[in-house]
């Protein structure tokens, strides 16, 4: 059985937190992220019967966000290199308590990852997909999913110091 | 920092994963408690795990814009036409605005549109907690009604006076009234930054009145509307042209409660 267009669209709107909470730590700045999440539901709509019944709705459109984003990314070229340029040099750590420092820390950590251990970090950390859905979210085998999530981790893990995180 | 094998590591990341093969999860387990090493390891990919969740889970509670929204919505024909769907409360869904932030109408119309093709209950609006599972929700009915779910229900069943009990509520009651029903109708408030008026029916808490929230500023302040917050000016007119006499005060809602919120 097949989900009609007007169904697919009503479970699109309830995944809408969710995509933008991955387009969040993707592109890492909040206007970016909905723009992202905009054009990636503009595609999805024009395509609802590319998504394959009976595979996971919210891995299609991380995949087409991903895909947004890597065209985004091209188009702008190396300016992405100058986002996040506040904080270049500063020390990411923390020491102060309290919840919002710590998500702070980790939002900046995370935007420092390189892009294709940040997405891996995201989908299968923050998202919880199972690592299958994860690699085929990136086009990538799971070996290499694999090794992007342990060298995502520990330089994570590096940045953010041995600090206890729990708030 | 600990020397693991490369593999041991990849094992301890797997296993926080949960994509160890089940079959080896107890001699995972047994490891742990015989390697320090490894057991720190674990934990320490926990609490990245953990944190990275915390981290983007105010996220979900974000009011979506609704631009985003209207791009899922009803196409404009359909909208348009906005056929009211039957239900006690036709008379106050048509005293609505048609103001952009009462999503009410077009998601009302898509949710009776979906009951003549496809059995399906999508819950809308109110995304689930990351870590806390189905603390509440809005559930749309076949008929296009939509009632108050988990957290949101007892909320509305059990909140007297105003006063949350639980600290980390995600939602919050604050005014009562009788509309000309006769019925109990309650204010609520969502962290998800929308808030409407729901009236005790024999079904059910079914929501009256649902305002999406606007106030996404408010949010990136870094605060987040409690039951505290003012009323916007849409739901006070909602409530005036709703209700039936004064509102109750602390010790008439209890009484309303202990028998049931029935009229």
């Amino acid at each position: 059985m097949s989900l009609s267009p007007l169904a697919l669209r009503a479970e699109i709107a309830a995944l809408l937190p969710r995509l933008r909470r991955f387009a969040r730590s993707v592109t890492r700045h909040r206007e970016d992220a909905d723009d992202l999440v905009q054009i990636a539901v503009e595609r999805a709509l024009k395509h609802l019967d590319h998504w394959q019944d009976g595979t996971r709705l919210d891995s299609w459109l991380f995949r087409i966000m991903k895909n947004a984003w890597i065209d985004e990314v091209r188009a702008r070229g190396r300016r992405d290199e100058v986002l996040a340029p506040e904080e270049a040099g500063e020390h990411v750590g923390f020491s102060e308590t309290g919840s919002r420092d710590i998500r702070l820390s980790i939002e900046k950590a995370m935007a420092r990852l390189p892009e294709d251990q940040r997405m891996a970090v995201s989908l299968v950390l923050v998202e919880g997909l199972p690592y299958k859905e994860a690699a085929e979210v990136l086009d990538i085998p799971i070996g290499t999913l694999t090794s992007r999530l342990a060298r995502g981790r520990d330089a994570l893990q590096a940045m953010l110091g041995d600090g206890d995180l729990t708030p | 920092m600990n020397a693991l094998t490369e593999d041991d590591r990849l094992l301890a990341m797997a296993y926080v994963d949960g994509e160890l093969p089940p079959q080896d999860v107890a001699a995972f387990d047994a490891r742990l408690v015989l390697e320090p090493a490894l057991a720190s390891v674990v934990a320490r990919e926990r609490t990245l795990r953990a944190s990275l969740r915390s981290a983007y889970a105010p996220v979900l509670d974000e009011p979506v814009p609704a631009g985003l929204l209207d791009l899922l919505a009803m196409p404009a024909p359909a909208a348009a036409n906005d056929p009211q769907p039957a239900g006690s409360n036709d008379a106050y869904r048509a005293a609505l605005p048609h103001d952009r932030r009462w999503r009410w109408p077009t998601w009302g119309a898509m949710a009776a549109s979906l009951a003549l093709g496809v059995v399906f209950g999508a819950r809308l609006l109110v995304p689930q907690a990351a870590t806390g599972g189905d603390a509440l929700a809005l559930n749309v009915g076949g008929d296009g009604a939509i009632t108050a779910q988990g957290g949101l229900r007892d909320a509305l069943e059990q909140t007297v006076g105003g006063t949350v009990t639980d600290p980390n509520a995600k939602v919050g009651v604050g005014l009562t009234f009788r509309n000309h029903a006769g019925q109990y109708c309650r204010t609520f408030a969502l962290d998800s930054a929308s808030s409407g008026i729901a009236c005790k029916q024999s079904e059910g808490w079914v929501v009256a009145q649902l305002e999406h929230g606007t106030n996404a500023r408010e949010g990136e302040a870094g605060g987040y509307r409690t039951a505290a917050s003012p009323l916007s000016p849409a739901l006070l007119a909602a409530i005036d042209a709703m209700r039936a006499g004064d509102t109750l005060d602390a010790a008439a809602e209890n009484a309303a409660k202990t028998r049931g919120w029935k009229p």
